[in-house]
């Protein structure tokens, strides 16, 4: 229907919209010219704005970071934040990003494999020198930014998923994660199920697609994986019969080194003990790994199996 | 401040290589959650959790209550939020655009910007749950058409439901400011330590 009148009560009925921009034309310069004239409706307007605003009032990213970090456990702003949290599904989704973030500067604390070295080396200029916004062209951004990325990609690929760790990778037995064995040693090696694992009987990888998969007949008897040149994610099923409860499955990948190269892939039921998650194939890690399964309930976190594979291009 | 990390932010502020590329390491370990969501715009969001570090470690904000490796992963997160947050279809009314309709001089709320903001929460959290949604819909762009549509209920009726809310949360708010919450809010000169706080 459309509003052929417009009075103040109908002025203050469609102000929302105003503000969200979907009046119709019509609609719009009838109520504008409404406003024109009337200091109530104006009046109104303003109210409408501050409605708009706390509706969509979050608490500021720095809060959410520190709550996840817990650096608010004696701050009056955490009472504020968890309020939010119950009734914000955005805001709580970040925070799953920022404790799963956080989870991962743990990992890497546990193991403390990634410190430069203790004397200085060749000096390289930094981007810092470089960037004054708006004040340099477009394809030096372009280059800066593919340089930066070929850093991130060459460092972080040297340092996080070479299989070949360099001295100061922590030796064998070294705890990580939830009492989790850390396997990290020199050289290669093949995660395989630990201490820490509640190792779920007649668990099984089941198929990867697109590609193929046989079993046992990757390195170590690791499943082998082959995956077509050009596919872009990977649908992963998993048969995990015994478990009592299907929530907070969550599918990890990692590498030779045992070091978690990407969490958060939720895996979900597909009936008869069958688990799916799909995962860009950027995070998988080519040549040996494994994918492990871990189960947040509440604040209890279990492994519940490691399944070593060695995914190879076709 | 750890002497090993002052020695790092010496040497990464000198452009020191190896630091260089741990720190670059750092960042896309921190980052991984959000490579997901960010794809597209990784390139940009890895450029400017560089600058940002960069220029926090310049002017001393990192003053070492935590490591330098904490320091960085919270700058991460603030700079990936802040990102997500920009890049939704959720329409963020700033503080400015409603100094502009002049609601912060007609609340006579004497606080800073944080104690608005809290108060803006405050309001939210005592609005019932179904205004709340409405409203998010109102935020998500829709129309009241599609509204109507999407809810089931007419025009008229979902019109006027979306002006009772507006009016409890204004109710709310003068309720709010009548207490004086606003003088007893939390921020004050609460200390956040090493807070990457993005100026």
């Amino acid at each position: 229907m459309n509003i052929r009148s417009m009075n103040c009560t109908l002025a203050a009925e469609v102000l929302p919209w105003y503000l969200n921009g979907t009046l119709d034309p019509d609609e719009t310069a009838r109520l504008e010219a409404h406003l024109e004239s009337c200091a109530r409706c104006r009046q109104e307007h303003r109210e409408v704005a501050f409605a708009a605003a706390a509706f969509a009032s979050h608490p500021p990213a720095e809060d959410l970071v520190d709550f996840a970090f817990h650096r608010l456990a004696m701050s009056p702003r955490r009472g504020v934040v968890e309020r939010h949290l119950k009734s914000c599904a955005e805001c709580a989704e970040e925070v799953r990003l920022v404790e799963a973030s956080r989870d991962s500067l743990a990992e890497l604390e546990a193991t403390g494999a990634d410190e430069p070295p203790r004397t200085s080396s060749q000096v390289v200029p930094i981007v810092r020198e470089l960037r004054p916004r708006g004040a340099t062209s477009a394809a030096f951004w372009r280059n800066a930014a593919l340089a930066a990325s070929i850093a991130a990609i060459v460092g972080s690929g040297l340092w996080l998923w070479n299989v070949s760790p360099g001295p100061t990778q922590v030796a064998q037995g070294q705890g990580s994660e939830n009492g989790e064995d850390a396997r990290a040693s020199f050289g290669p090696s093949l995660p395989k199920l630990s201490a820490g694992d509640t190792a779920t009987r007649g668990a099984a990888l089941v198929s990867i697609q697109p590609g193929t998969l046989t079993q046992n007949t990757g390195a170590d008897g690791a499943s082998l994986v082959e995956i077509p040149i050009g596919a872009q994610e990977l649908r992963i099923t998993l048969r995990l019969p015994e478990l009592e409860e299907s929530a907070g499955l969550e599918l990890q990948v990692l590498n030779a080194g045992n070091r978690v190269m990407w969490r958060g892939g939720v895996l979900t039921s597909a009936g008869d003990g069958l688990y799916s998650s799909t995962l860009p194939l950027e995070f998988m890690t080519f040549g040996v790994g494994s994918l492990r399964v871990r189960q947040r309930i509440g604040d209890r976190s279990d492994i519940l199996t490691t399944l070593p594979i060695e995914l190879i291009r076709r | 401040m750890q002497p090993f990390d002052s020695d790092l932010i010496h040497r990464f502020l000198a452009g020191d290589e190896e630091v260089v590329k741990t720190v670059d390491g750092w960042i896309s370990q921190a980052a991984w959650s959000y490579r997901q969501r960010l794809a597209s715009d990784w390139e940009d969001i890895f450029q400017d959790v560089r600058l940002e570090l960069t220029r926090l470690l310049s002017k001393s904000q990192f003053r070492g209550e935590a490591s330098l490796k904490t320091y960085l992963w919270r700058v991460v997160n603030h700079t990936c939020i802040d990102r997500l947050r920009s890049s939704s279809r959720w329409r963020w009314e700033g503080l400015e655009d409603l100094d502009h309709h002049g609601v912060l001089s007609q609340s006579a709320l004497q606080g800073t910007r944080h104690e608005f903001r809290d108060l803006l929460l405050r309001v939210v959290e005592q609005t019932p749950e179904d205004c709340r949604r409405l409203w998010k819909m109102v935020l998500d762009g829709y129309s009241y058409r599609d509204m109507s549509k999407e809810v089931g209920i007419a025009e008229a009726t979902l019109r006027v439901r979306v002006l009772r809310c507006r009016k409890k949360a204004v109710e709310i708010r003068d309720s709010l400011l009548k207490e004086n919450l606003a003088e007893e809010s939390p921020h004050g000169n609460e200390s956040r330590g090493d807070s990457p706080v993005i100026a």
